[in-house]
């Protein structure tokens, strides 16, 4: 019987750990499978940064032996195609270009953290751990995927790197109401979105008067509300997130 | 008594004479996708309502559900197979085939359906083996060894029954793998030509468009179903991306007869003529997109043509009796050619290949129109297809080819703050004309049909499976799946009544007024 790539698949050890030849096998399947939506390093939006060595998933070789075999929340599920040798495969070729982490935050983690919560009142959209609100991206386990420059440029220039899905939906209702918020889905007919008070909203365009979506992001730009050091602060504070920080 | 009997049989044949089958990948040889049935048409569909729904729990379906003997047969990805009972969906057999170790390819293993003959199926097996299987139980009648995994091939294609022949067309042109289309042996599973879409020693006008000896991993694969015209006694085959995809360095020359239509005699598998939409591609401009058969009028005459919309961004229209340009036109932004030459050839935009540093092209790698199922509708002479509409910039790298190895060099990303938008096209074969145009939030991508109730169907990556007034593109009925469609959508009479079916995610879904 044709294997079942959806059903949760449990993995043991590793069988090609540091295997040159299985290596090179996964780093040819990495090129096909992979690379057009994690590509080579530096990190997208679209998918998360796997250069560096440590992983939203876990960090073990498990952890990403089940993710890439039985797939996620926006990733395919590849043990169908790999099966469970070509996934393993692909674990050892990953673990290859993860490079060592040598960065070093510089601010203080726990005056961002207090700063993240009340003067910035990131959590008004973004949650961490059980804090918060879901209306932007989840942070609990940002500093797992993404680099202090990332982050940085996230708070100064929050347009740069839009996360897939996290566009402006403007709606204005048939009795003039205007509505704005972030994008939880979008096609032909309709749209749905969080507004800034986390309530939800759900139109098809034909119930309303206009209804328009925007590549552009709800959040602030931060350089305008908080201090250099209080951006650094933050920074920091996230860089922490998913990495035993935190 | 006896005479109440004889009334019964004959009403009985009465309502099954009215029904309808659908036999084949495009809905005919022609590949028009057009059922002629108007019961559900533009002033009731507003009622269609669902019937049935079939579960496969497997992968995405690309299958072209065919319909006949009051079933239903569909393929799924994975080399599953089922046939469902018309009237409830119910399944009568079940087909599976484990894939071999280590089968690798391009995009899953997706599958887009049977072709029949008699009381044949046929269908590819992912790993390169074309099976036949008995309609009424799904069992193993042949199987033929049409290609090998392990160097990167792969099968994906709906096959189509030419005569005494099934034909069929090779995927894998991203591992280096040489093209092909053949014809096998209904009865018996044997081969009984090869027609190679890079040209070798067999054709040395046609290998002198290759450096060297690139043609050997030259790619141009043919994985989309032809179209068959009785009357010319002609094949037309659309093929696919020269390898290596994206990158044309190793393999200079024009790269016959890759991203080309070609005409074959279906006895011999002779080339009658071939038309090459884009030479040397470095963009993924595969030209196996639908192949229409139509007649269109053009300065007072009616010329026999056969049509496609390019994944290059153009719409085309070839008299099919000699492959002769008729009409070349873009549908969607198109910057990698300027116009046509007195000789139908495309004049290149120079420095348009993958760089390092990255390229803009347009359209991007999916197209323009990619692969999905389109509809030309005899009843108001368009031709529908959908369109991703944008640009994606090309970043190259470099490798040598190594056998059952990828063998692709670039790697597309969307622009930055333009990600593409999507468009459904209804176009005018004999001027390219773009009739009407509809803007989708995303491409659409499958669930085309056009029916003699004036309607056009399509289903998109949202889900929603859509009817539109054919004529003039406004939307009369909706119904959200609640997975991708990327199958083309058919419809039939079964028991008097009119149905359309279409593959939706891993589910068939079937649907008529109440």
């Amino acid at each position: 019987m044709a294997q079942n790539p959806n059903e949760p698949h449990a993995a043991p050890k590793n069988p090609f750990a540091n295997d040159l030849k299985a290596i090179a096998e996964g780093e040819e399947m990495y090129r096909s499978q992979c690379l057009p939506c994690h590509g080579t390093g530096g990190g997208r939006a679209t998918a998360p940064d796997l250069s560096r060595g440590t992983y939203g998933v876990g960090d073990r070789d498990e952890d990403l032996y089940r993710i890439i075999f039985n797939g996620g929340r926006v990733m395919p599920a590849f043990g169908g195609t790999l099966r469970e040798d070509g996934v393993w495969k692909l674990v050892s070729y990953v673990r290859t270009i993860s490079k060592p982490l040598v960065e070093k935050p510089t601010g203080n983690a726990a005056a961002g953290e207090k700063v993240f919560w009340e003067k910035g009142k990131c959590g008004q959209c973004h949650r961490v751990g059980f804090k918060g609100a879901a209306v932007g991206p989840e942070l609990t386990k940002v500093g797992a995927s993404r680099s202090l420059q990332y982050l940085q440029t996230a708070l100064t220039d929050p347009d740069k790197d839009l996360g897939r899905g996290f566009a402006t939906i403007t709606v204005v209702t048939k009795d003039g109401k205007k509505l704005q918020g972030v994008q939880r889905g979008y096609d032909f007919f309709s749209a749905q979105f969080y507004d800034a008070e986390g309530n939800f909203h759900s139109y098809f365009k034909s119930d309303v008067k206009e209804l328009t979506r925007a590549e552009k992001s709800l959040m602030p730009n931060y350089s305008k509300t908080l201090s250099p050091a209080e951006i650094n602060d933050v920074v920091t504070f996230l860089y922490g997130l998913g990495r035993g920080g935190k | 008594m006896r005479t109440l009997a004889i009334v019964a049989v004959c009403a009985a044949q009465a309502l099954v004479a009215q029904d309808t089958t659908w036999t084949s990948y495009g809905g005919g040889h022609n590949s028009w996708r057009y059922s002629e049935i108007s019961e559900i048409n533009t002033s009731n569909v507003a009622k269609l309502t669902p019937q049935w729904i079939f579960q496969s729990n497997g992968g995405r379906m690309q299958t072209v559900p065919l319909v006949l003997n009051g079933l239903m047969y569909a393929t799924g990805p994975q080399n599953a197979a089922f046939a469902l009972d018309l009237l409830t969906g119910k399944q009568i057999w079940r087909y599976e085939k484990r894939l071999p170790e280590g089968t690798m390819g391009c995009c899953g293993a997706p599958n887009r359906g049977f072709a029949v003959s008699g009381d044949k199926l046929f269908k590819v097996n992912y790993e390169g083996v074309l099976v036949a299987l008995d309609a009424r139980s799904g069992a193993t009648l042949w199987e033929a060894q049409v290609a090998n995994h392990k160097v990167g091939y792969s099968l994906t294609v709906a096959p189509q029954v030419v005569k005494d022949k099934v034909i069929i067309g090779n995927a894998g042109a991203e591992f280096g793998t040489r093209g092909f289309i053949d014809a096998y042996s209904v009865t018996t599973g044997e081969r009984l030509w090869r027609f190679h879409t890079t040209a070798g020693p067999e054709d040395p006008k046609g290998m002198a468009t290759w450096s060297g000896d690139s043609w050997k991993r030259g790619g141009g694969s043919a994985w989309v179903t032809g179209s068959y015209d009785p009357e010319t006694d002609t094949i037309f085959w659309g093929t696919g991306n020269p390898g290596p995809d994206m990158v044309g360095d190793v393999r200079e020359g024009d790269n016959l007869y890759t991203c080309s239509l070609v005409a074959l005699d279906p006895n011999t598998g002779k080339l009658k003529w071939h038309y090459q939409f884009t030479p040397h591609d470095v963009h993924d401009y595969d030209a196996t997109e639908d192949l229409p058969l139509v007649d269109v009028k053009i300065g007072g005459k009616t010329v026999k043509a056969v049509i496609q919309a390019n994944r290059n961004g153009l719409f085309y229209a070839l008299d099919r009796t000699n492959g002769k340009l008729l009409v070349a036109k873009p549908y969607t932004k198109v910057d990698w050619m300027t116009g046509m030459d007195a000789n139908g050839r495309p004049i290149m935009v120079p420095n348009k290949e993958p760089k390092k540093e990255g390229n803009l092209a347009c359209p991007g790698l999916p197209g323009g129109h990619n692969w999905w199922p389109t509809t030309f509708s005899p009843q108001t002479g368009l031709y529908y297809f959908s369109s991703e509409d944008g640009c994606q910039i090309f970043y190259r790298h470099d490798a040598e080819y190594k056998e059952g190895q990828w063998y692709q060099l670039s790697n597309p990303r969307g622009v930055p703050e333009e990600p593409a938008t999507g468009s459904i096209n209804a176009v005018d074969p004999a001027t390219g004309e773009t009739k009407w145009r509809v803007e989708t939030a995303r491409p659409p991508s499958g669930g085309f049909l056009s029916t003699g109730g004036g309607l056009l169907f399509i289903g998109d990556r949202d889900g929603y499976f859509i009817a539109f007034d054919a004529k003039t593109g406004k939307v009369l009925w909706k119904f959200q799946t609640g997975s991708p469609i990327s199958a083309g959508a058919v419809s039939y009479k079964f028991r008097g009544k009119q149905y359309v079916a279409v593959a939706a995610g891993s589910n068939i879904m079937t649907f008529a007024l109440p």
